[in-house]
């Protein structure tokens, strides 16, 4: 058994899962951002500093485990917020160092590939990693997993953010933005950014928050999604036909959207690929995509001691060695 | 129209007959998971740009395919069959010329939006280009560095074993036939590749 620690940005979360992939708990603990306003990295860190021990504790006992019993710990090292990830990291090192068990940092994005790949049974996927921190097409080459297709500016999660905050609503906003959307009576022009493989989203927002001064919420909210998700679906179907996968997964906060669902499943139908969502309440930050990455890792070889058991806020998912992926 | 020879994202490539010569129809099918007017108006501008600047890189000094016949009505280009081998499986011969297209290109004003090694074909020892569906008149130092930045995207995301060596002499190419203000563009290309996502550069 391995126990994860997440802390990447707003959720606190810690989970217990076996080397062979069972969930054996998932707890987790989000900061809410007020109104209007984003994640202050130095609130988000609070509070995950207050809710460490309580959630850490629930993991193990809902798990029926002791500390005795994880073969090691391992911790999201990155990529997200500095202050965020260091909660985390202090959490882990400690158990680490006090109960003698190795530690395990583990990357993040490729956390939520890998959990997707376990919950979909996916053997070889293309994988649409969508949240506040990405917004990128990968698929698994030569023992890592690598880019095929990225935002070169703001991700989803965050055009998403920016646009509702900008209408006084709090972070994360996607779920406000696309229950506005069904409200809309017509479709307004936004500019479609796609460049190659790879998207870019920031003149869209800029666009959009133009269009609130004059044009109703509900029918600037769909067209910037109905734009922004055309966008990922064309660069996603162009990764299909490149790199001729047959399976699809969508991982990250953003694949609770059920239009991004819908529309990348007429992509697969397309390319003659397969869709293949994870249940939703894995597809946000949560405890079992450290935990299992970190489980795979471990039985790799990776690990460190608690003095290598560093924090990096930009930290690409394409420098992990994946080798059970292959070439 | 007799042989479909691609179902690509972007469009149906089909081989026919233009007037007794082997010949592509490219059409441009409708993206069924897109809102229809979004969708043909993309399509329609897409068909009419790329069909300009296949003519102007001839223009530029760049082999592409000689077009026939456009139909706007149906978002369909009729060009050139371009019989060869694609770089994507040789890259380690045309990675230099490579780099040189995409120079001639730029220098004449144009960014090629797509410029991964499926859509360069060897023929008789010449290289050609395919596929301006994403290209754009351009003189940016921003388009041209995007374009820079898709190849190294496509050398390491589809050739790692060769990317680094493919790469230098990619650039050289480049370099010899952009001359001065290549390393302005290679420059602004590691600028981009440092703004995007958790950027490789930190880490060294």
């Amino acid at each position: 058994m391995v126990l994860g620690i997440e802390s990447t940005a707003h959720t606190f979360a810690a989970s217990v899962v076996s080397g062979e992939g069972a969930i054996l708990s998932d707890v987790r603990d989000a900061y809410r951002a007020p109104e209007g306003a984003g994640i202050h990295p130095r609130e988000a860190s609070r509070h995950h500093a207050e809710v460490a021990p309580s959630v850490v504790r629930k993991a193990l006992l809902d798990a029926g485990a002791g500390m005795e019993e994880m073969s090691a710990v391992a911790y999201s090292a990155g990529p997200g917020l500095g202050p965020c990830l260091r909660v985390g990291a202090v959490v882990a090192r400690a158990l680490s160092s006090y109960y003698s068990r190795p530690l395990v940092p583990v990357n993040h994005a490729v956390g939520h590939i890998e959990l997707a790949a376990l919950l979909t049974a996916a053997s070889d996927p293309a994988c649409v990693l969508v949240s506040g921190g990405h917004t990128a097409i990968v698929a698994a080459a030569g023992s890592r997993w690598r880019f095929f297709g990225e935002t070169l500016d703001i991700t989803i999660g965050q055009l998403f953010d920016q646009f509702g905050r900008h209408l006084g609503l709090a972070s994360p906003c996607g779920p406000a933005v696309e229950a506005m959307a069904s409200g809309a009576t017509k479709y307004l022009p936004v500019p479609y950014t796609v460049k190659g493989n790879d998207m870019s989203f920031s003149g869209a927002l800029t666009h959009a928050k133009r269009l609130l001064d004059r044009e109703r919420k509900e029918d600037v909210a769909y067209s910037l999604q109905e734009t922004a998700m055309a966008m990922l679906c064309e660069t996603t179907e162009r990764a299909l036909a490149f790199t001729e996968k047959k399976e699809l997964m969508v991982a990250g906060g953003v694949a609770a959207n059920r239009r991004l669902a819908a529309m990348l499943g007429d992509v697969c139908g397309r390319q003659g690929a397969r869709l293949m969502v994870p249940d939703g309440k894995f597809a946000g930050d949560c405890g079992p995509q450290i935990a299992w990455l970190g489980a795979r890792l471990f039985s790799s070889g990776v690990s460190c001691s608690p003095e290598e058991g560093y924090v990096r806020q930009s930290w690409r998912l394409d420098e992990v060695e994946v080798p059970w992926r292959g070439c | 129209m007799e042989r479909l020879l691609s179902r690509g994202a972007e469009a149906d490539i089909w081989l026919g007959d233009w007037m007794g010569m082997d010949a592509v129809y490219k059409t441009r099918t409708p993206k069924t998971y897109m809102l229809p007017e979004m969708d043909g108006r993309i399509r329609h501008a897409r068909t009419a740009r790329e069909a300009q600047l296949l003519v102007e890189a001839k223009g530029a000094g760049v082999e592409t395919p000689t077009v026939y016949y456009v139909d706007l009505g149906r978002c369909t280009i009729v060009m050139e069959y371009v019989a060869g081998t694609r770089l994507k499986d040789a890259l380690r011969a045309g990675s230099r010329e490579m780099g040189a297209s995409l120079g001639r290109l730029h220098r004449g004003g144009i960014v090629h939006g797509d410029p991964t090694t499926g859509n360069f074909v060897l023929r008789d020892g010449r290289l050609c280009v395919l596929d301006f569906g994403l290209a754009s008149r351009s003189t940016e130092l921003e388009d041209r560095a995007v374009d820079l930045h898709l190849v190294r995207e496509a050398f390491s995301s589809a050739h790692q074993d060769v990317c680094a060596s493919a790469l230098r002499s990619f650039t050289d190419g480049y370099s010899e036939a952009v001359g001065r203000g290549a390393g302005e563009v290679l420059r602004r290309c590691r600028e981009i590749e440092r703004r995007g996502r958790y950027s490789r550069r930190e880490w060294g």
